[in-house]
């Protein structure tokens, strides 16, 4: 990859962290659960148990 | 998480906490791009004891009473492992005290401000803390001024400058 195109990757990813950033709290504590659900299965694997958080995930959870 | 902090609310209300405020990963995560995390930690100032004692035990009596229970050092409130810290310094004092007053969807709670997030991670130290910090910095919005000063009250300057200029 040239050194152009991986400047323009990293600064669109840093662009990408910085929306996520400005993210409504709400938005934000959905994207966790996600992260807790991918990541648990992994973590199980490795012998780890984790508790993902379990409440409603409505637009008012 | 609403029904959790609407707990929480209950308990300040009801004088089992004085105040509380939410720190940790789920505050960071109030400022900053979400990441993975499995705790909500609340800090609480408590009521004055005749002893001068911190203790938690009125917490968890207070949450056992409304049917929620200890989960290793936590409490599985309406769905999310809860872990309480005492405001046990100074930082933490003026944090909880500073915290600011947000909502959760409907529902009113408090956040410590970004900059005693960002002097909580200099002070706790630890590789995560370091880890958070650099990312927290870039992204979140922080009163240079504000943290200045926070930095300079609890003797934190130096390791602060450390770890900037490291990143």
């Amino acid at each position: 990859m040239e050194e152009r195109e991986l400047n323009q990757l990293l600064a669109a990813k840093e662009r990408r962290r910085h929306e996520l950033a400005r993210l409504p709290i709400e938005e934000k504590i959905r994207a966790v659960i996600r992260l807790q659900q991918m990541a648990a299965p992994i973590l199980k694997q490795r012998g780890k148990h984790v508790r993902c958080w379990n409440f409603n995930l409505s637009p008012h959870a | 998480m609403e029904a959790t902090l609407k707990v929480l609310n209950e308990l300040e209300r009801d004088g089992v906490i004085r105040r509380y405020a939410i720190g940790g990963a789920v505050g960071a995560i109030f400022y900053m791009e979400p990441f993975l995390t499995y705790y909500l930690d609340v800090f609480v100032l408590l009521p004055q004891t005749s002893g001068g004692l911190l203790t938690l035990s009125p917490i968890y009596e207070a949450l056992k009473q409304r049917g929620y229970g200890e989960d290793g050092e936590c409490v599985l409130i309406e769905g999310m492992p809860v872990q309480f810290l005492p405001a046990y310094n100074p930082l933490l004092e003026e944090a909880l005290a500073g915290a600011r007053e947000t909502r959760y969807a409907a529902t009113v709670t408090r956040v410590l401000r970004a900059e005693h997030l960002a002097a909580i991670m200099v002070q706790t130290g630890r590789d995560k803390d370091r880890q958070r910090f650099s990312t927290f910095m870039r992204e979140a919005e922080v009163d240079a001024d504000y943290l200045r000063g926070v930095l300079e009250r609890h003797q934190l300057t130096e390791r602060f400058n450390t770890w900037k200029n490291a990143n």
